[in-house]
């Protein structure tokens, strides 16, 4: 009687050790919470896609994507973990899209162009997806928006975009 | 006789021990249960595997007859309405088929036939993209991954699914019509042994994708109109929203058809690319499906996907494999390194990287 008691208090404990053995651990890069905010013409953007491009090529890049009131904080493996410290190069692109090709009918659901074989490349039917900011702002290289993250303290962000 | 009683009665169990042994079978089993969930999905996940394999099987065999893989897409060519050709989009699954087994299939799809209303069709049957041709509405079961919760879901007026889909590579923009792509295949294209350069146990072939049962999840479903994906993949990656679906305010195709058409070889439906890690979004670069886009892989097995390298051999490739910068525009159709690390290393055939899978 006693015994089986041990044998029961044994097993409690080894069941409740083995919990605390399945959190893997996370070996990628340190990452530091990083907040930002991004108005256009002095208003807060909604839905725009704030991406950090790092300017070392070992970095990473962390991105997100804005509320209503224009705040975003980054992702870069998990989301909202923040990005790597360092210098980035900063893009933000809002894009309202085209429509979708209409289905005339339902065996021609996703009809094709008239003769895309033959290597013969479709024109390309681009109905209109379109920047609503200021396309410079879409390319690292022109947008003048840029970035240092510090390993410590605040990093909170704000781009005001003008035309 | 009264003796005997009173001597057993004494070796009987009083209530809390049998109280106490039902409680530690209880544990036992308690603890064995998670561990048989585990297992049946291990069960399933080699199932998945084993069918990569016999796909690699098939595509050796394939370039053992013909000196050439398979295309991501080829056939016949014509007008509308497409009944007696398949505008060029038949998948490469179907030339498998006599290396799957199914050899059947593939003398009655070479053979034309009629659809269903009568109309004759010249070899290699309608569009690609019908359904109203009985044998692009046959399962090849070696194309099921068990573990997919729409395995054994197709209904009969349905295509065959398929869950293995063809590696596009590493670019993005008019992955669906460039020939070559950066991956081994391509809209009438035939790579060879020759084409890898980067080494056939270094390039993937086939990799898991889900096939889509749900509308908004990140697994079978796409969005839409995503222009600039080719020149900073992120913008596919910021649609991930919580609990495995895309996040509000992004529009999702309209055809929700991923891996249920596996007569079709547009790339949306049955390809995948190398930039975004597997179990991330997929997005169309325009409105149409059967233009370019990022192509994610994914899978219901924990932690990530199986991939077929072109050796012929099987990986499980986990969704935190490096995927270097993918706030990088594109690599170039051709040679040179991919930016997206080892992922787009591995999905390019010919891109000089010295890297081998994890």
């Amino acid at each position: 009687m006693k015994y089986s008691l041990f044998v029961i208090g044994a097993l409690f404990i080894s069941t409740l050790s083995l919990c605390g053995c399945n959190k893997a651990a996370d070996n990628r890069p340190k990452r530091v919470p990083v907040t930002v905010t991004v108005t256009y013409r002095g208003a807060p953007i909604e839905g725009a896609t704030v991406t950090f491009h790092p300017a070392n090529p070992d970095g990473k890049p962390a991105f997100g994507r804005t509320d209503a009131q224009g705040r975003a904080s980054l992702t870069t493996f998990d989301p909202g973990d923040g990005a790597l410290p360092g210098d980035y190069l900063v893009t933000v692109v809002k894009m309202e899209g085209g429509e979708q090709a209409t289905q005339p009918s339902s065996t021609e659901v996703g009809a094709m162009p008239a003769n895309p074989a033959q290597g013969g490349a479709p024109s390309l039917q681009n109905t209109g997806p379109r920047h609503l900011l200021p396309a410079k702002y879409a390319d690292p290289n022109s947008s003048g928006l840029r970035a240092t993250v510090n390993p410590s303290g605040e990093n909170d962000f704000k781009f005001e975009l003008q035309d | 006789m009264k003796k005997r009683v009173s001597c057993c009665r004494g070796r009987g169990f009083t209530l809390v021990e049998l109280l106490v042994v039902i409680a530690i079978i209880g544990i036992l089993i308690a603890l064995l249960l998670p561990a048989v969930q585990a297992a049946r999905e291990a069960a399933r996940r080699s199932q998945c595997t084993n069918n990569l394999k016999q796909l690699g099987l098939a595509l050796h065999n394939y370039h053992d007859v013909h000196n050439r893989f398979v295309p991501l897409k080829a056939g016949t060519t014509g007008a509308s309405p497409w009944d007696d050709n398949n505008n060029g989009q038949l998948c490469g699954l179907i030339p498998l088929t006599p290396f799957l087994e199914q050899r059947a299939l593939w003398d009655a799809i070479t053979a034309g036939g009629t659809l269903d209303n009568g109309t004759p069709t010249k070899p290699f049957g309608p569009a690609a993209w019908r359904t109203d041709y009985w044998p692009f509405r046959q399962q090849v079961p070696t194309l099921l991954c068990p573990s997919d919760p729409a395995y054994g879901k197709k209904s009969s007026g349905e295509q065959g699914f398929n869950n293995y889909h063809f590696n596009v590579g590493d670019h993005i923009n008019r992955n669906a019509y460039d020939r070559p792509n950066r991956g081994p295949f391509a809209h009438f294209y035939w790579a060879s042994f020759s084409d890898i350069t980067d080494g056939s146990s270094n390039t993937f072939g086939m990799i898991e994708r889900s096939i889509y049962t749900k509308t908004g999840a990140i697994r079978g479903d796409g969005v839409a109109n995503l222009a600039g994906i080719d020149q900073n993949p992120t913008l596919c990656l910021a649609t991930k929203g919580q609990n495995g679906m895309y996040a509000s305010g992004y529009t999702l195709h309209s055809e929700k058809v991923v891996g249920r058409r596996w007569a079709d070889g547009r790339p949306y439906w049955n390809g995948v690319t190398t930039v975004l890690p597997p179990n991330s979004p997929s997005c169309l670069g325009t409105a149409n499906s059967w233009e370019w886009g990022i192509f994610s892989p994914s899978s219901y097995h924990p932690g990530g996907v199986n991939a077929l390298l072109m050796d012929g051999s099987v990986r499980f490739i986990s969704e935190t494999i490096d995927t270097g910068n993918l706030a990088a525009p594109q690599p170039g159709n051709g040679g040179g390194p991919s930016p997206y690390g080892v992922w787009g290393a591995l999905g390019s055939m010919a891109g000089g990287e010295p890297v081998s899978a994890p």
